[in-house]
């Protein structure tokens, strides 16, 4: 194991691609593990990209080329202009709303940050933010993707801890609207001290008819969430499939509606897009072989241990958990926090007396955060990858925010009766 | 790292071995490795560790390809993906609908030619079959009542995608549909999909019985966990240890068989009390309705196998 | 040399068509399954078929992005490195690369060869086809690390 961690911290000071760099790493465990034969790296490695629910990632990446090079953007960002050129960080707020709507079309936080920094990363620039904020805002605020069902961190604990899918799908809602909030308020007051995108005092204020023209323009793009939204709940198709929707509708709102999708720019979306996709997929695939390596010598489970007897108050207990998800998920793919932690935190929390739904919700929430948080998550690489930022400048810019989404989980711990809500409404106690 | 390394190290340590199943740790397959875990270990000679709920990755068949290049692996698998990943069509025949239709036989099923056979054929490849184990009836859980094999026409439901779960669909004249497992809750509640056929422990946690409200209790196919580790780890054991681990495998099998069964009664009471119909349909009537799986050989399986299967069992 | 340059850039251009067409390819599939369950039609075969695809687009898309620059690293440290030095440490990173690149190729190819019997459970094809993809893309990511070596070395004294 140490042998793993030598590798592991060496390649990453001497500048490898983080995907070899964690291949590399979990391949060195096994040439130190003689019972361990090789053939089983290549087989975790390919057996990682072996998930269907992982489709909606390429599929909403391609999406979001799409928009961008059919000029459904153009439109959105247009009727952003309009909605926030009184507010601070303006282009930044859409970000949050968007991702908000997209809560309930896609499962995929990195899916999610990847299509909103292609879209509005561009203009962001242009606009003066600096590459570590669009990176920063982008991508947390896709966590209320993972929130807002239909969510696959949601789905996977519910799998896994055998509760009510129904019942977390209820629960996630209102944490998700309540996480637009925080968010939006970091925005404002970090792009005010920046002095990003500062509202223009000599823009009159919107009138409804300037808005109503505006949408004659811009409806296709906002009914976009909306058509996928119905399209999942008059089961035309399961979230997984939600991705292929998404590009089907880009395509025919560029070509015919707009009329601006060309043969040479669908091609540009879609080198972009496998491209992106291959990026981030060799990342997921290499972390294979170690996250076997890891669970082979049980090194979560010893490290959950220790959490053992430290207290039986519920809500002291979860934000322990809470805390120890926060710390791993910064070094420990999602999936593998689930899989792993799912089984042994969900009985001690229940055992004293939390909800598993009101656990899930946090859990789901925590685990996802751990693809955006630094030194190994997925989506942080996928938005830095895609603008070209150094990751230390996304980290800096990203602590307001992270701030603030484990300000509001941390107060949703003790608050069920917020998150169980609906779910009770709809369910019954 | 090379692929021949057993469990056992210098004389007198203890043997590793390792389970690895993907079922949760509740389920009667998961609590059986535990117990198998815990009597071997009692023993001083073993250490044993138990993998549930997928904890270590793969999927099944990954980790019995595993066991197979020489980790001590021992994993839960089934007569059907061992058929497919081995090349070993015959195999089929376990998980086919209506040939095992009680748990029982599965005392009698290795003493069989027939069962010997498909265990050398494994051995040739590498891996050996230990046990079978009852691991529940797959019926069908529906949104609209299914009292007759007619009322599952032109139902979307989801099912196994392999030849067994193609050929079950045809002549029960339902669409057979591929989703993740994951996706059958939200696909049902979405009407994207009519339901499911799949085994009561796993409908139970994946709490179906909130959006499907029918289970015809079909019973059409009869689950077996199929025991399998690779050659390497049971012949790097010394005799005595190697014929005390596969009688404790083996033993707890059979316990668990038992309990399984006894388990599946409660959840239909759970899922009555859950306010889903439950109904007994008449079992000749399917089996009539997929009687022609068989006459066509739809399963390609070998000619006159059902009858040698059933003389040797003594059926 | 000039063949060599052409053969290359056929390859590259070949590598691209086939990515392109196969991610096309896997979008239609999932669109026409969804459609086909809302007019009751069965397909059994299009998750693992979809899977297949994904695996073979993922990880030849891995190499086109690894070719062109776009796979990132952490050069915290590298960055402040005296300009000789920081080649010497890029060499050294690739050659490690190398390594792992031909370790994956060996036992990806053993690893496939050994379960050639496993069949899909619902395609009659090989289940070592989806294996062979990382295999596959690897050889292309060794001759995409030769290059970068080469450039790496060209450009050792500028
Ligand atoms: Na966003
Ligand atoms: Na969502």
């Amino acid at each position: 194991m140490s042998f793993l961690l030598i590798c592991f911290v060496v390649f990453i000071i001497l500048g490898m691609p983080i995907a070899f760099v964690i291949g590399i790493a979990g391949m060195a465990y096994f040439g130190a593990t003689p019972i361990l034969p090789f053939e089983i790296v290549v087989q975790q490695i390919v057996s990682q990209s072996q998930s269907f629910a992982f489709l909606a990632v390429p599929f909403f990446i391609f999406a979001g080329n799409l928009m961008n090079v059919s000029g459904i953007t153009e439109r959105l960002l247009g009727l952003a202009r309009l909605v926030t050129r009184r507010m601070y960080g303006g282009t930044a707020q859409i970000s949050v709303v968007m991702s908000t709507l997209m809560g309930g079309v896609s499962g995929s936080a990195t899916a999610d940050a990847a299509m909103e920094t292609r879209i509005l990363g561009p203009e962001m620039m242009r606009l003066g933010y600096s590459k570590g904020y669009i990176c920063a805002v982008n991508c947390i605020t896709a966590l209320i993707t993972a929130t807002i069902p239909p969510s696959l961190g949601l789905i996977i604990f519910g799998f896994i801890g055998e509760v009510s899918i129904g019942r977390l799908f209820a629960a996630g809602i209102i944490p998700g609207i309540l996480m637009m909030l925080f968010l939006m308020t970091t925005t404002t007051i970090t792009s005010r001290i920046r002095r990003y995108d500062p509202p223009k005092t000599d823009a009159p204020k919107l009138t409804v008819k300037e808005l109503l023209d505006n949408l004659k323009e811009s409806i296709w793009a906002l009914l976009f969430p909306v058509i996928l939204i119905i399209g999942i709940r008059f089961g035309v198709f399961t979230p997984s499939e939600s991705g292929a929707f998404a590009v089907a509708y880009a395509l025919i709102i560029g070509k015919f509606v707009y009329k601006e999708l060309t043969w040479a720019k669908f091609k540009e979306a879609l080198v972009m897009s496998f491209k992106d996709n291959g990026a981030i997929m060799l990342i997921i695939a290499m972390s294979g072989p170690f996250s076997y390596a890891i669970t082979w010598v049980r090194l979560p489970i010893a490290m959950s241990n220790m959490i053992f007897g430290i207290t039986d108050n519920p809500q002291l207990l979860t934000l322990i958990m809470l805390g120890f998800l926060f710390i791993s998920g910064m070094f420990v793919d999602s999936n593998v926090n689930f899989l792993l932690l799912t089984p042994i935190f969900l009985p001690m929390v229940t055992s004293v007396g939390m909800d598993p739904v009101h656990f899930g919700v946090l859990m789901a929430t925590i685990v996802t955060l751990g693809v955006m948080t630094p030194p190994i998550g997925s989506a942080l690489y996928t938005v830095c990858g895609i603008i070209g930022c150094p990751p230390e400048e996304y980290t800096k810019a990203s602590l307001p925010f992270l701030v603030a989404v484990l300000l509001e989980l941390a107060i949703l711990v003790f608050l069920p009766q917020v998150v169980l809500w609906i779910p009770n409404m709809i369910f019954g106690p | 790292a090379g692929g021949s390394q057993s469990g056992a190290g210098a004389p007198g340590a203890k043997i590793a071995v390792t389970f690895a199943g993907t079922e949760g740790a509740t389920a009667g397959q998961s609590r059986m490795m535990q117990e198998v875990a815990d009597t071997l270990n009692a023993t001083g000679r073993f250490d044993v560790k138990v993998y549930v709920a997928g904890a270590l990755p793969g999927d099944t068949d990954n980790l019995v390809t595993q066991a197979r290049l020489g980790v001590n692996l021992v994993v839960p698998s089934d007569p059907g993906r061992l058929a497919s990943q081995f090349n070993i069509p015959d195999l089929n025949i376990l998980m086919a609908p209506y040939v095992l239709t009680d748990y029982k036989v599965l005392e009698k099923l290795p003493q069989t030619a027939l069962y010997k056979e498909w265990q050398a054929a494994l051995e040739a490849q590498g891996v050996v079959l230990i046990a079978d184990m009852f691991n529940g009836f797959r019926s069908f859980y529906t949104t609209t009542p299914v009292n007759k094999v007619a009322d599952l026409s032109g139902l979307r439901l989801r099912g196994f995608g392999n030849a067994i779960g193609q050929a079950l669909a045809k002549y029960l004249g339902y669409a057979q549909t591929t989703v993740n497992a994951t996706d059958i809750y939200s696909g049902v509640q979405a009407k994207s999909l009519d339901g499911c056929e799949i085994q009561a422990s796993t409908a139970d946690s994946y709490r179906l019985y909130e959006v499907t409200k029918y289970l015809a209790l079909s019973k059409h196919y009869m689950l077996q966990s199929s025991f399998v580790c690779g050659k390497a780890l049971l012949d790097g054991m010394p005799q005595a240890d190697r014929d005390l681990f596969v009688k404790t495998v083996y033993d707890a099998a059979a316990k668990y068989s038992a309990i399984i069964a006894q388990e599946e009664q409660g959840y239909y009471d759970g899922f009555k009390s859950k306010g889903m119909t439950v109904t007994e349909v008449s079992i000749p009537e399917f089996q009539r309705a997929i009687d022609s799986l068989y006459t066509n050989n739809d399963l390609k399986l070998t000619v006159g196998l059902k009858d040698r299967l059933f003389r040797e069992l003594g059926l | 040399m000039g063949k060599l340059r052409a053969a290359y850039k056929f390859l590259c251009k070949a590598e691209m068509v086939i990515t392109g067409a196969g991610f096309v390819l896997l979008i239609t599939l999932v669109f026409l399954s969804a459609i086909l369950r809302m007019f009751r039609i069965s397909m059994s075969w299009n998750i693992d078929m979809a899977m297949l695809l994904l695996a073979w687009t993922a990880f030849l898309g891995a190499d086109v992005a690894y070719r062109s620059g776009q796979l990132v690293g952490i050069d915290l440290v590298t960055r402040h490195l005296p300009e000789k030095l920081r080649k010497s440490v890029e060499i050294f990173v690739f050659a490690v690369i190398l390594f792992a690149l031909v370790v994956i190729i060996i036992f990806g190819i053993r690893l496939a060869s050994s379960e050639w019997i496993r069949k899909y459970q619902s395609m009659p094809i090989p289940y070592s086809i989806v294996t062979l993809s990382m295999p596959f893309a690897a050889s292309s990511m060794v001759i995409s690390t030769i290059l970068k070596i080469r450039r790496c070395i060209a450009g050792f004294n500028k």
